[in-house]
């Protein structure tokens, strides 16, 4: 205990000590520190619309729904209900209701010869910038000298996303890493052709809508593959079946139980969590995040707590592991489970931490530890901490996109693993990026590979810290149209 | 080890000093906005700030009276929309958006101060300190929350702290347990020493303070936080250690937390024996909310073999002025709960007579008579 109460200290003068390590900055008047900052704006007026998907290969005959975000004037995206606002249009071969709509229903019919490509045209009303989407409609027979994806197919829902790695010889001869070919039923890829016969050069990893992604190695041929992660995918009949084979059906998404307790007293607590478990259920249950969250709620357990912990998931003497201090307020645990914890606050007064995620407990018993402040949750707290539970971010080059600064491009605040739900902009912190979502279920450190929950065999991938980096994971920042 | 951290602390201090008069770039400004609002401030924000220095006091000043309107307007604006794409209205009911926005906002409200009030600390000097000043003092008209305060006057209280070189243990405390101080190396207690918990409710005369050994005893009596306790030596020397209370939980709920009835609490309840003239006070904390928040219980035991009269009473001290606790007798046998009587606004205290058997047992219950707490009492049984 003689330990306990020093390390205590030393967190509490943490910062001091930081300072005479960071010492004076600067002490110049110049302002050479970025640009102004933006006016926080209540309501900022839509300036900007894109498509999603940007382009996408679509059989004739087949239908999908494409649907609309809009952004603001700093080019952050707003609230997805912003973008009811938008008009629909198209390029003449075929028609679409005109909304205004989020989304809209592209029926790919035409009686041009095909392969055809034809244009989905979103504008806003007095928004000078539009944005249009290519619609590749290709024939049911397909085209023997290319090869192709299956995915399940529902008339009218969203395409499916694959991203397909491999050296191909189509136009600039290269190898391809983790390019992302949006498509609905069947898609047309570019030929891949790996240089050596019965050698696995391949990857196709399928994001399928409200399905568990699917990853499958791939031995391109020289000729037509077809890549079916459908059972009975017969299109183009040229084609020969991927090798190795790709088990099918899609599996649902895996089920991840995650258990709220409340050791916090905090007036109307109670529905707040409910709250917030709604709040996380509107971003995690998504068509392509392939997983699914089961909220278990316990009753307060007639004990509350406030917590001072350390980085390393100890309480502030150093030695205590927060998970075997909670554990005596009724607390249990499961290596199968996220387990987040309620508490009255998290190091008041030397931080006044939010939320705070430990990293998965490899020793077994306690799976991953969430804790969240009833006295100091904002909308996204839980949904923030729960996507550093699923991914780890601890482990990798950073744990937020923008800090430390400088952040890293591809990502604004409505990226739910932002810093903060941040009073600066009316995005919502809601939103991931398929290269969030991708190392969320397939990286290594995911809690669904640590907690063997994933539908997929194995380990799962060890992905680079480098957000930047495409192999074997997309970039953190990849999303629908990047 | 103390020596060094001393050393450290006097370094921190007079290098932040150094840290002048510089102008704040915008890029400043957006590291002090980013430890405001930061969800676990993992990225280095604190020390960024810290860093600064004195530069970013008038920032942080502004801060602790809470953020800007349109900043305010912005976050309104989310928790409404949060509200409604999540369907908060089907899936959650009895909450309405305006429940849900106002208790958000209040959080991010007392986010950004308690943020504001731990920077200033950090940097010191006289800025920061007149700035925490006026926040204490003004804080009636600034609608301080209690963990807010409680952590503006933490702060203030690291502000030229001498840091007491004996131990605290625990650390981490849940209300009214026994803390033990010790003495620095190569010093005794002598039994003159006081101890005053800061922003405890309770002077520091009505905390129980003895030397056991060469160790300092107290009971931890201070709302749930960071409390600065400050050991005044006889010889005038005041130093300052913290003590974390974690919970306002006090004797009573940890000895009865699984029960779900009275009659559970009272088998369960923690025992005073009766003693001439009074023993030793225990500190029932009660507040509106569940069983277990609302109503504490004691055995009270009498070990003669002669029937005693006994007089119990609770002073209690609360932020709310309209916070009343009742006493009633119950019998520990039966469970049944006498008819309550009640305290009085006025003087904050409430006394019940009895008698307890010979070798027998009464109970006395300690509820939240009005209010909604927390009511903060002490509980002394005198004997005649």
């Amino acid at each position: 205990m003689l330990a306990a109460s020093r390390i205590s200290l030393a967190q509490i003068f943490q910062t001091a000590i930081l300072v005479g390590a960071v010492g004076c900055v600067s002490c110049n008047g110049d302002d050479d520190g970025g640009p102004p900052l933006p006016p926080a704006d209540p309501n900022p007026a839509i300036a900007s619309v894109e498509i999603l998907p940007a382009q996408v290969s679509v059989p004739q005959g087949t239908s999908f729904t494409a649907r609309a975000r809009v952004r603001d004037k700093w080019g952050d995206i707003l609230p997805d209900d912003r973008a009811s606002v938008v008009r629909w249009s198209s390029s003449s071969e075929i028609t679409v209701v005109a909304g205004p709509s989020a989304t809209v229903v592209v029926k790919a019919s035409v009686t041009t010869p095909l392969p055809v490509d034809v244009y989905l045209i979103a504008s806003v009303d007095g928004v000078e910038k539009s944005d249009t989407s290519t619609i590749s409609i290709v024939a049911p027979s397909g085209d023997g000298n290319r090869d192709w994806v299956a995915s399940e197919y529902s008339p009218n829902s969203q395409p499916s996303f694959a991203f397909v790695s491999g050296p191909t010889s189509y136009g600039e001869p290269s190898d391809r890493t983790n390019e992302l070919m949006p498509f609905v039923n069947e898609g047309q890829l570019p030929p891949f052709q790996c240089a050596s016969a019965g050698s696995s050069c391949g990857v196709i990893a399928l994001f399928a809508p409200w399905r568990a992604h699917s990853l499958a190695s791939v031995e391109w041929t020289p000729h037509c593959d077809l890549a079916a992660f459908v059972a009975g995918a017969t299109l183009p009949t040229t084609c020969s079946a991927i090798t190795p084979t790709i088990p099918t059906p899609l599996k649902p998404p895996p089920v991840v139980t995650v258990a709220v307790w409340r050791v916090a007293d905090a007036p109307g607590i109670a529905d707040q969590i409910k709250a917030d478990i709604a709040y996380a259920h509107s971003v995690f249950d998504q068509p392509y995040t392939g997983i699914s969250l089961n909220f278990q709620e316990h009753p307060y357990g007639n004990t509350h707590t406030s917590i001072s912990h350390s980085s390393t998931c100890t309480l502030s003497d150093g030695t205590t592991p927060i998970s075997a201090d909670l554990a005596t307020s009724g607390v249990k645990y499961d290596p199968k489970t996220i387990t987040v914890i309620y508490v009255d606050a998290l190091n008041p007064g030397t931080g006044d931490d939010l939320g705070f995620t430990c990293p998965y407990d490899d020793s077994g018993g306690t799976g991953t530890l969430i804790l969240i402040s009833a006295n100091g949750i904002t909308s996204s707290t839980l949904a923030h901490e729960l996507g550093h539970a699923l991914g780890q971010w601890r482990d990798g080059d950073r744990t937020h996109p923008d800090a430390p600064a400088p952040q890293l491009p591809g990502f604004d605040p409505s990226n739910l693993m932002w810093s903060s739900e941040t009073d600066w902009y009316v995005s919502l912190r809601h939103n991931l990026t398929f290269g969030q979502i991708f190392q969320m279920n397939m990286a290594n450190i995911s809690f669904l590979k640590k907690a063997q929950l994933s539908s997929a065999a194995g380990t799962g991938l060890v992905c680079p810290p480098d957000a930047a980096s495409s192999s074997p994971c997309p970039p953190l920042a990849q999303d629908q149209r990047r | 080890m103390i020596t060094s951290r001393r050393t450290l602390i006097i370094a921190a201090v007079a290098i932040g000093a150094m840290a002048c008069g510089r102008q704040l770039t915008n890029n400043d400004r957006r590291a002090i906005h980013a430890w405001l609002t930061c969800d676990e401030c993992s990225g280095g924000e604190r020390a960024t700030v810290s860093s600064l220095g004195e530069s970013a006091v008038d920032e942080l000043e502004k801060a602790l009276s809470g953020p800007p309107a349109n900043q305010l307007a912005v976050m309104q604006r989310k928790f409404e929309t949060g509200y409604r794409i999540s369907r908060m209205d089907s899936s959650v009911a009895g909450l309405d958006s305006n429940s849900y926005a106002t208790f958000r906002v209040a959080n991010y409200v007392a986010n950004y101060q308690k943020r504001a009030a731990t920077a200033l600390a950090d940097i010191g000097g006289g800025a920061a300190r007149r700035a925490l000043d006026a926040a204490i003092s003004d804080s009636t008209p600034r609608k301080y929350r209690s963990d807010v305060n409680r952590s503006i006057k933490f702060a203030r209280s690291r502000l030229d702290a001498v840091i007491y070189s004996g131990d605290i243990e625990p650390f981490r405390t849940p209300f009214a347990d026994r803390v033990v101080i010790a003495p620095p190396l190569h010093e005794h207690f002598t039994g003159q020493e006081r101890v005053i918990i800061e922003d405890s409710l309770f002077p520091s005369n009505q905390i129980p303070v003895n030397v056991v050994g060469d160790k300092l005893n107290f009971v931890s009596v201070a709302p749930e936080g960071l409390h600065m306790i400050s050991v005044l030596r006889p010889n005038g020397l005041v130093a300052k250690i913290p003590m974390f209370v974690r919970s306002l939980d006090d004797v009573s709920d940890r000895a009865t937390r699984t029960c779900t009835n009275v009659a559970c609490m009272i088998d369960n309840a923690p025992s005073i024996v009766v003693v001439h003239p009074s023993s030793p006070p225990e500190f029932p904390v009660v507040a509106r909310g569940t069983l277990a928040d609302s109503l504490d219980f004691f055995r009270i035991l009498n070990q003669t073999s002669v029937a005693t009269p006994v007089t119990i009473a609770v002073e209690w001290r609360a932020h709310d002025p309209n916070d009343l606790v009742d006493l009633a007798l119950a019998d520990c046998a039966t469970h049944q709960v006498g008819q309550p009587v009640a305290g009085s606004t006025a003087t904050h205290r409430v006394q019940i007579t009895g008698q307890v058997a010979p070798n027998g047992c009464v109970a006395i219950q300690v509820s939240i008579g009005g209010g909604a707490g927390p009511a903060f009492g002490q509980l002394v049984v005198s004997s005649p």
